[in-house]
């Protein structure tokens, strides 16, 4: 598909007046001069390359904008991902350009002819061509004069393309300037000649191109997501916006993903719901289970709770539910007569951690570190545990992290406090042991400076247990707060 | 009437009409069992909290219940909810519970904590859930307690206050409720000797209340998880105060 002006169309819809010449420049050699020029520009005399004060002087009243390759790029790629309510591959091809992959899609909006139709209507202007190749259906979108849509029977490019002119083969200038020199014009032409002849001249471009467009040779386009072979579609003939509507369609999505799955013993671990609006916008819902997940209504349940969080805008006009990720998952015969399984773990802990965020559950595991706060780590509410390792002291039931500042009083160097302030409070030591040096990893920053720190177990007078270190040498002690024994 | 007979009428009241249809688990064999009409009940909500400066930092509160749940039947994972995740896995292990059955989930708010462990609670998938929360309001409570019922799943509301700021006393639902503190312990020399918790049960519903101070039991072959040091009318282990 082609869209010609792209750059002066994307200044159009952000808002730039349609109703004046509008102008991109950019600076080259010193000089403003016109990149791209609007169709009422260019029907005043505004020509591309035109120095700036020129284009001026012939059209006084010319709008000009700074040329943003990198935003008319983000702005294609915007196009694409709308495009994607057409077919889920769809890519943006800079500069002006797209690609969707209609294999498969068209019988959804009544043909090929009409899908195209419902494309350069919705998209007007803009042409579009359908072909069996990329590199004709490229040639033919741009070949288009009279009629914005074109579209080649499979097996007819080569036919198609015969009369076209050289450039249409995506071939850069000085190619295609040497071509016209030896008087090669069109491309059917360029198809006849000895390909060692035209290799030995031009380089391998031109055959390339030409094998790609007419089909035999392959061509890779770098689709910006992955096609997911699981997916599942609806598109409305009216947009829809009620939560109840979503709901309804999220479960008939996931009734089908289901079910398809369920043919191939594959359950999904991850699974994206995305809202195509009407007003460009593609909000999308993430899922992800522990264990593969089969059960459309469990389906349906986890994500309709994350519903509320997708703003329908003005509407919706076509949803889609992917499962990323699969594993198999071997086929349950419900028992005949057995009441409502007993709700297993797996999917409790899933409701959890799509209702709040995986990473608020989690299973602390051991870690070989002997500085306590890194003892511990986290891994996945369902993940195996490695067993335990006695610590090698005794070790509180609450941590501080980071390890609070306190005030101490300890007159003989080596030795436990005698008290300490801390929060506020003054503590009296009524006993003490320790110290247990923990040397500190040397490899590593840690929170507090330090080499390596003396931990004291201390009771307080009315029996409070805390953990105090001090790092440090005297006279630069400075004692902390790590934790609270039960 | 005689405190024995009344022990003894409790006694056949019990057998009568168990304090919980899921069976309960004794804490020291002894005096704490008797006041709870034959040991905490399974499958109940049970509120506590800790005293003094306890009350914010729920250490004391913490190790008790470490090792309560170290005692209850293996299998399932246990569940603690807390909104400042200071809960220190290789200090349980010295309170006696294995930290690999442990499963944790922070919340942000109380209304969020109460709404997962209502959820954990209705499911039969964990042993127990300990929330630490301030305020639970009665309506809360009441669903909390139904749901333990339902799938026999133990609650644990582990009341802390975040500044120590405590809200004003609420009426909880929960079957019993205990006050834990920590309690000085017997001196080795100069280093403390075992950990000693002062446990007070301000309510029960078959019981009476009582306060005790509480040894953890480090003997395996014992089913209990505490051993009574004193009474609260021990005037050893009473708080002296004196006046002059």
């Amino acid at each position: 598909m082609w869209l010609p002006d792209w750059p002066i169309r994307r200044l159009h819809r952000a808002g730039w007046p349609a109703d004046r010449p509008l102008a991109t420049v950019e600076t080259r050699q010193g000089q403003r001069r016109i990149v791209d020029a609007s169709g009422m520009a260019q029907a005043q005399g505004v020509e591309t390359g035109q120095a700036l004060a020129q284009a001026r002087a012939v059209c006084p009243q010319l709008l000009v904008a700074d040329a943003d390759k990198e935003a008319d790029r983000d702005g294609l790629a915007r196009l694409a991902r709308w495009c994607e309510r057409f077919s889920p591959l769809a890519a943006a091809n800079p500069p002006d350009g797209l690609w969707i992959d209609i294999t498969g899609c068209a019988h959804l909006a009544g043909g090929e002819a009409a899908l195209a139709d419902d494309i350069a209507a919705r998209l007007a202007p803009s042409w579009v061509a359908i072909a069996g190749t990329a590199g004709a259906a490229w040639a033919l979108a741009r070949a288009a004069t009279r009629r914005s849509i074109g579209v080649i029977e499979p097996g007819q490019e080569r036919l198609a393309l015969a009369a076209l002119p050289v450039v249409l083969l995506r071939l850069d200038e000085r190619v295609v300037a040497g071509l016209r020199r030896v008087g090669l014009r069109s491309i059917g032409e360029l198809g006849r000649q000895p390909r060692a002849d035209l290799v030995a001249r031009f380089g391998p471009m031109p055959g390339l191109r030409l094998e790609q467009a007419y089909g035999t040779a392959a061509e890779a386009i770098a689709w910006p997501r992955a096609p997911a072979p699981w997916s599942e579609r609806v598109a409305f003939v009216e947009p829809i916006g009620t939560a109840d509507d979503l709901a309804r369609a999220l479960a008939l999505l996931a009734e089908r993903l289901c079910v398809r799955l369920e043919a191939q013993g594959l359950g999904g671990l991850r699974f994206v719901a995305i809202f195509y609006c009407v007003d460009d916008r593609r909000p999308v819902l993430e899922i992800a289970t522990s264990r593969p997940l089969r059960d459309a209504a469990r389906l349906a349940l986890l994500l309709g709770a994350k519903l509320e969080t997708v703003d329908p805008g003005f509407g919706v006009e076509a949803m889609a539910l992917e499962a990323e990720a699969t594993a198999p998952l071997a086929l349950v015969q419900a028992a005949i007569g057995a009441g409502p399984r007993a709700e297993d773990l797996a999917s409790v802990i899933d409701d959890l951690a799509n209702r709040l965020s995986p990473d608020r559950l989690w299973r602390p595991a051991p870690r070989a570190s002997h500085v306590p706060e890194r003892a511990v780590t986290s891994v996945a509410p369902l993940a195996a545990v490695p067993p335990w390792p006695v610590p090698p002291g005794e070790r509180p039931v609450r941590l501080l992290r980071p390890p609070e500042r306190i005030e101490a009083t300890a007159p003989v160097p080596d030795d436990p406090p005698i008290q300490f302030r801390w929060r506020g409070a003054l503590h009296r030591v009524r006993a003490a042991s320790g110290p247990e040096r923990i040397a500190a990893e040397w490899w590593r920053r840690s929170d507090v400076e330090e080499r390596f720190r003396d931990y004291y177990r201390v009771e307080d007078q009315a029996g409070s247990r805390f953990w105090l270190f001090r790092t440090g040498l005297a006279p630069e002690t400075a004692w902390y707060l790590h934790g609270m024994f039960g | 009437m005689p405190p024995l007979d009344l022990i003894q009428l409790r006694a056949r009241l019990t057998a009568l009409a168990p304090p919980s249809r899921h069976g309960v688990l004794t804490l020291d064999g002894g005096a704490v069992d008797v006041a709870l009409g034959g040991g905490l009940a399974l499958g109940a909500l049970h509120a506590m909290e800790g005293a003094g400066i306890e009350v914010e930092t729920a250490a004391a509160p913490a190790a008790f219940l470490a090792g309560v749940l170290a005692r209850m039947p293996a299998g399932k994972p246990v569940f603690w909810i807390s909104a400042t995740p200071d809960l220190y896995a290789p200090g349980l292990i010295g309170c006696g519970f294995d930290p690999a059955r442990l499963i944790q989930l922070r919340c942000l708010d109380a209304t969020e904590a109460l709404a997962a462990m209502e959820r954990l609670l209705r499911s039969a998938a964990a042993l127990a859930v300990v929330a630490e929360i301030g305020p639970v309001g009665r309506l809360a409570g009441r669903r909390l307690q139904m749901a333990c019922l339902g799938s026999g799943t133990s609650g644990f509301l582990l009341r802390r206050w975040p500044h120590g700021r405590r809200a004003a006393e609420e009426i909880t639902a929960a079957v019993t409720r205990w006050r834990i503190g920590p309690a000085p312990s017997l001196r080795n020399g100069r280093a403390p000797g075992r950990p000693r918790l002062r446990v007070a049960l301000l309510h029960t519903r078959l019981g009476a209340a009582g306060e005790w101070i509480l040894e953890q039991e480090d003997r395996d072959d014992t089913p209990h998880p505490f051993r009574v040091v004193a009474g609260l009318a021990d005037p050893q282990a009473a708080p002296r105060r004196l006046a002059g």
